[in-house]
């Protein structure tokens, strides 16, 4: 508990990976935190360092990020007050997967990854918990994963369909979507739905046997062209 | 070289491969397959509307769906 009104233990008790802890071991996890202070611009840790644990703000903003070869920075993440953050590292034991700095003057709390872990081993509803919460991140990313494959798929498909409906010597006996897949480096199921994907955004339709372009400039910003 | 006919677009068997399962003549929606002598055949063309469904679970992937692909304005090819 700090003296601006935040409350640690109030914040991991929201936590996914917390929140069927008893009030006991949420106490216990606020308990073992570190509270540490940052000026804008001071780099809370390094990618690659082994990781100190959960972090928790409680005041200002933190921005998590990469760096490039040649110094340039990309910000994966924005973290502001009741954020928390690293959590795969301080789990895993891990090192930190990102670089992390204040943006502005920041009140930062450490749950030392250690004390998780211990308690992980002791309260199987915290791994239950814990497990639950990784695989909710997980179906995300891999969400994510298929918004992007099927993203870039799209495109070189609505290329593909352009291309071919340019040249009638290309139509011949027509072309199955295995053969559409294989030309894609992609599989027919993937073609399928960037297939009705087009469809349904309004570029093609079906009629029987053919692919029918319908609108050709909405095929061409899909193509990115 | 002339396009072939509306007609001519139907689902290709490969007897080769055709291992004679019979899962795509329980899946066609209007019955255009059949098994004969333990291969799949198209027994009722006509009826076919190329729903893609028999090509899809193919375990075999015996069968084939041409498509045409062409644009609005260019009548479509056949």
């Amino acid at each position: 508990v700090s003296t601006t009104g935040f409350s640690l233990s109030e914040r991991l008790s929201r936590h996914p990976y917390f929140r069927d802890l008893t009030p006991g071991g949420v106490e216990m996890l606020a308990a073992s935190a570190l509270r540490r202070r940052f000026t804008a611009g001071e780099v809370l840790f390094l990618e690659g360092d082994p990781s100190a644990g959960l972090w928790v703000v409680e005041r200002g903003r933190i921005k998590v990020y990469k760096l490039h070869v040649e110094g340039r920075e990309h910000i994966l993440h924005i973290f502001g007050p009741g954020d928390s953050f690293n959590e795969v590292a301080a789990l895993d034991g891990g090192p930190n997967p990102a670089n992390a700095g204040a943006l502005s003057d920041a009140v930062v709390w450490v749950v030392p990854a250690d004390v998780i872990r211990s308690m992980l081993a002791r309260d199987p509803s915290l791994a239950g918990a814990v497990i639950s919460g990784m695989s909710e991140r997980m179906r995300m990313l891999v969400r994510q994963i298929e918004d992007l494959a099927l993203y870039a798929v799209q495109a070189r498909l609505a290329r593909f369909l352009i291309v071919r409906s340019e040249d009638p010597a290309l139509a011949g006996p027509g072309i199955t979507r295995a053969a559409i897949a294989a030309h894609l480096a992609t599989t027919p199921e993937t073609v399928s739905r960037a297939l009705r994907a087009l469809e349904e955004a309004g570029a093609i339709r079906f009629d029987r046997h053919r692919i029918v372009i319908v609108d050709l400039d909405l095929l061409r910003s899909l193509a990115l062209l | 070289m002339a396009q072939p006919s509306d007609r001519d677009w139907l689902p290709i068997i490969d007897d080769a491969r055709c291992a004679g399962c019979g899962d795509c003549v329980r899946a066609c929606p209007v019955g255009a397959l059949a098994l004969v002598d333990g291969r799949a055949v198209l027994a009722h063309p006509a009826a076919c509307t190329y729903c893609t469904v028999c090509e899809d679970l193919c375990p075999q992937g015996a069968i084939a769906l041409p498509f045409l692909i062409c644009r609005q304005d260019a009548g479509g090819g056949g």
